[in-house]
């Protein structure tokens, strides 16, 4: 088991020292060990942990939400019905981005391959160039 | 044997239809709502794409 000091962890995830200490405070992290002299000693389930809250926060879920998905990403058998339909829709609407997103990619794809085929200029830049007008 | 209607499609015009139909890249064909070529198809491989379509029509009907 790895074990790391507050900086480290900063440094690993990215996440500030002050930011590391109130998602204590709040819970979102459990209780972190401590050494004799009172230091913080994260070990890889945190780390784990943060980079799950650091993606909850990508998709713009709140902290409260974040907070119920950690629990059924720790007990998933006894969850509450309320964190399982939670847990349920933020998937949906995870699904829902990923076939956007999916499309974007592919209409993004086939201008580059047009821009690149095009013998009379660049499609991407012509559309850009027709806005404006 | 069978009617083919056919129609070129200006891929910035129409670009949600060409993404749905998965063109990524063109030239392609398209065969009912179907990507069947991307890149050149030769003349034999085009019409062995359409003959066996148009066979299976006339099997339908």
């Amino acid at each position: 088991m790895n074990t790391y000091r507050i900086g480290e962890v900063t440094e690993k995830v990215g996440i500030s020292a002050d930011t590391l200490r109130y998602y204590e405070k709040i819970k979102l992290l459990p209780s972190i060990n401590r050494t004799d002299s009172g230091i913080r000693v994260y070990e890889d389930t945190d780390i784990s942990r943060l980079r799950f809250i650091q993606r909850a926060q990508k998709m713009r879920f709140r902290l409260k939400e974040i907070g119920a998905l950690l629990s059924m990403r720790e007990d998933p058998q006894h969850a509450r019905e309320e964190v399982r339909l939670l847990t349920r829709k933020k998937l949906d609407e995870i699904e829902k981005h990923l076939g956007e997103l999916q499309y974007l990619r592919n209409e993004l794809q086939l201008l580059l391959n047009l821009c690149r085929a095009s013998k009379n200029g660049c499609p991407i830049i012509e559309s850009i160039d027709q806005e404006k007008i | 044997m069978g009617l083919i209607r056919w129609r070129k499609v200006n891929v910035l015009e129409e670009l949600d239809y060409a993404v749905e139909l998965g063109v990524s890249s063109m030239p392609a064909i398209v065969i009912n709502g179907q990507l069947v070529f991307t890149g050149h198809a030769s003349a034999r491989r085009l019409r062995g794409a359409l003959e066996k379509r148009l066979k299976e029509q006339a099997k339908i009907k």
